[in-house]
């Protein structure tokens, strides 16, 4: 058994644990951040995209490893063991910088309203703290991130972003056109992405692969912060898979874990944060259930792994009569805010409205698919290249990001009866996406239809099936009652005082917003608190 | 064992023992696969592997028999029309390979190269995945 002994430990080394190992190991606190995963190394995951043909989920670039499995695209029973009534298609990644290598690199704000949802329209709850209590933390993470956006854009901020917004592509200028004549706003998308060099990292390049990765950097990943975690004394132990989170009536006395040859480690610290994601967070703490913890460490409340939430996309495909020239440039560079926050908000889901740059990729409209399409009907020569570049570059692809509420029935449980390579319980999942969703749903789908025919399309269609917006959430939310939350303000366990939770597992509600920038604007928070605890 | 460039040699061998024809060797297919899609600029390395795909799924006795079908074809639309209906998989084939990078195999997947895939140079303002593009803001000339 290998011990190993810190200040802090912290577990999962995506953007939520690699911010708070960076800061802290900063301020000359001796951390050890430990990942279940491998490192990546951007060239080859890079070379693996190249050999793809139009355009490669995930998985193709960060190949499987058997003791750290993690669900893919199209499989998602490979990974979960669904307890219905719905099919979660989530994906996320297990590895240094965790899945901020394959996002898209959306990084907007939480809106005042969304911390208020039970106060202002009777529905899910209230978080514990205000956008104004988080604002300056927002400031901070958009500095740290290296955001790029259009101040007139979002919710007050108190300070200019770090960069000036990534230009809106030639598509989005005509869906901005299109969405002015409805009065529907269509306005650069605030990005963690670089506009001009920032950082240490170039600008953009237009690569068009922000998901599954960046082959230049460009786009923030939370290796970033890895890096400058390692540089500041951070100890990284990767291909660690935390087993165990020991406890007992009072505290965390100790994390047990395995490596991928089946041999043990042990680490002591005196705190201890967990910063895996939505799923393996909750997930790793019932798997901990003991003699003195029956339930789950920290799990008094019985709330760890319930109020599991995630964002739900429709999406509507449509053929330009005139080209708009996709595919180029980053995947979405621009979006409409306004219908995030409507004061219908008490009967119905608000939504984000995306642009994307993609045209049909991912949805069977890639190039090559176009153009085998073609060839079986019979086009040939002139003709066949003409239809391709007609139909590819006429797609219009726009998306509506819909929010869902806390529901302690939707819950991630750990199915102790079935287990992976490792030896380690499946996630259990029960997942629907309610009433409240599916009324946003309804509400998006005709407004996503009146844009397609502003844009000017000859045809258009609904996407089949929903996707997710891979941010799995709420399931050791926060709040001031421990008999209905997991940690508090602080994001310490009200159950124990050395366990601190980060991430967006500990959001009570998820609004509209791609959750990365309010996860590290919760884990700078988190970070100065724990500098300040000693 | 023999390697399958060998075993391909051999059978082209055959074939032209048997119909006393020229040899069908990758010039010939080259040949052949400009006159199918109608494109000149076609790479030399791509090219050998779907000689070697082709004739082996399709047998070179049928690659060479399309070969002569479409022989002197002004374009890829009067090719397509002189294709014989008992070859035309054999014709569409190679097509898909030089548009899509892939030649399905027959139930066992598909030989893909993601090099020289002509639906991308059809589009040749887009950005293809992972290769820096350039600007995305302006309509391309």
């Amino acid at each position: 058994m290998t011990e190993l002994v810190a200040d802090v430990a912290i577990v999962g080394s995506g953007v939520a644990g690699a911010i708070v190992a960076a800061r802290l190991a900063a301020a000359g606190t001796k951390v050890l951040l430990v990942e279940a995963g491998p490192r990546v190394d951007r060239a080859e995951a890079a070379g693996l995209l190249l050999r793809a043909r139009d355009h490669a989920a995930p998985h193709v670039v960060y190949p499987d490893v058997a003791h750290a499995p993690r669900p893919r695209f199209g499989a998602p029973d490979a990974y979960f063991v669904h307890q219905g009534p719905d099919v979660y298609p989530g994906i996320f990644e297990r590895r240094v910088g965790g899945t901020t290598w394959h996002w898209l690199g959306t990084a907007i704000r939480l809106l005042p309203r969304d911390f208020r949802m039970r106060s202002r329209f009777g529905v899910g709850v209230d978080w514990p703290l205000t956008y104004d209590d988080l604002e300056p933390w927002y400031v901070e993470a958009e500095r740290e991130l290296g955001v790029a956006g259009d101040p007139t854009v979002g919710p007050p901020r108190s300070a200019p972003y770090p960069m000036p917004p990534i230009p809106l592509s030639y598509a989005d200028q005509r869906v901005a056109a299109a969405g002015a004549t409805l009065g529907l706003r269509i306005a650069a998308t605030s990005q963690a992405r670089n506009s001009v060099a920032y950082g240490g990292r170039p600008p953009c390049a237009g690569s068009g692969s922000c998901v599954p990765i960046c082959p230049i950097g460009a786009k923030y990943d939370g290796g970033v912060h890895v890096a400058q975690a390692e540089r500041a004394g951070a100890q990284v132990l990767d291909n660690a898979v935390v087993t165990t989170v020991e406890a007992d009536p009072r505290g965390v006395t100790g994390l047990r874990g395995l490596r991928p040859d089946g041999s043990a480690f042990r680490v002591t610290a005196k705190r201890y944060v967990l910063a895996c994601n939505g799923i393996e967070t909750p997930r790793l703490l019932l798997a901990s259930a003991s003699d003195v913890w029956p339930a789950g460490v920290a799990n008094r409340s019985d709330q760890v792994g319930r109020n599991f939430m995630d964002h739900v996309l429709t999406a509507q495909l449509g053929l330009a009569r005139d080209p708009i020239f996709v595919p180029r440039g980053p995947l979405s560079t621009a979006g409409s805010e306004d219908p995030r926050d409507p004061d219908s908000r008490g009967e119905r889901a608000g939504f984000r409205v995306e642009s994307f740059n993609t045209g049909w990729i991912g949805a069977g409209g890639a190039p090559t698919q176009v153009a085998a399409e073609l060839i079986r009907k019979g086009l040939r020569g002139p003709e066949l290249d003409a239809a391709i570049r007609a139909h590819v570059s006429a797609q219009v692809r726009l998306a509506a990001m819909v929010e869902q509420l806390p529901d302690p029935q939707n819950r991630i449980t750990a199915v102790t009866d079935q287990r992976d390579a490792l030896g380690q319980p499946r996630v259990g999942l029960r997942w629907s996406i309610g009433a409240y969703t599916r009324a946003g749903l309804d509400a998006a789908r005709p407004l996503l239809t009146s844009l397609m025919d502003a844009v000017g399309v000859s045809t258009q269609q609904t996407e089949p099936g929903l996707a997710a917006g891979h941010h799995p959430s709420g399931t050791c939310r926060m709040g001031a009652d421990p008999r209905l939350s997991v940690v508090d303000a602080d994001l310490r366990a009200h159950d124990l005082p050395n366990l601190h939770i980060v991430g967006s597992a500990t959001f009570p509600t998820i609004g509209t917003a791609n959750p990365t920038l309010t996860i590290a604007a919760l884990a700078l928070r988190l970070a100065a608190h724990l500098q300040g605890a000693g | 064992m023999p390697s399958r460039r060998e075993v391909l040699q051999a059978g082209l061998a055959l074939v032209i023992v048997a119909g006393c024809a020229a040899p069908f060797d990758e010039a010939a297919f080259r040949v052949l696969s400009e006159t199918l899609t109608g494109h000149h600029e076609l790479d030399g390395d791509v090219l050998l592997t779907w000689f070697d795909v082709v004739t082996q799924r399709f047998g070179a006795e049928r690659v060479a028999a399309l070969a002569a079908a479409v022989h002197g074809a002004p374009d890829a639309i009067e090719a397509a029309r002189r294709v014989p209906p008992e070859l035309a998989e054999v014709a569409e084939a190679i097509v898909l390979a030089w548009y899509t990078g892939a030649v399905p195999t027959g139930g066992q997947g598909a030989i893909v190269r993601t090099d020289a895939m002509l639906a991308w140079a059809c589009v040749p303002y887009a950005h293809r995945a992972g290769i820096p593009g350039g600007t995305w803001a302006e309509r391309p000339a």
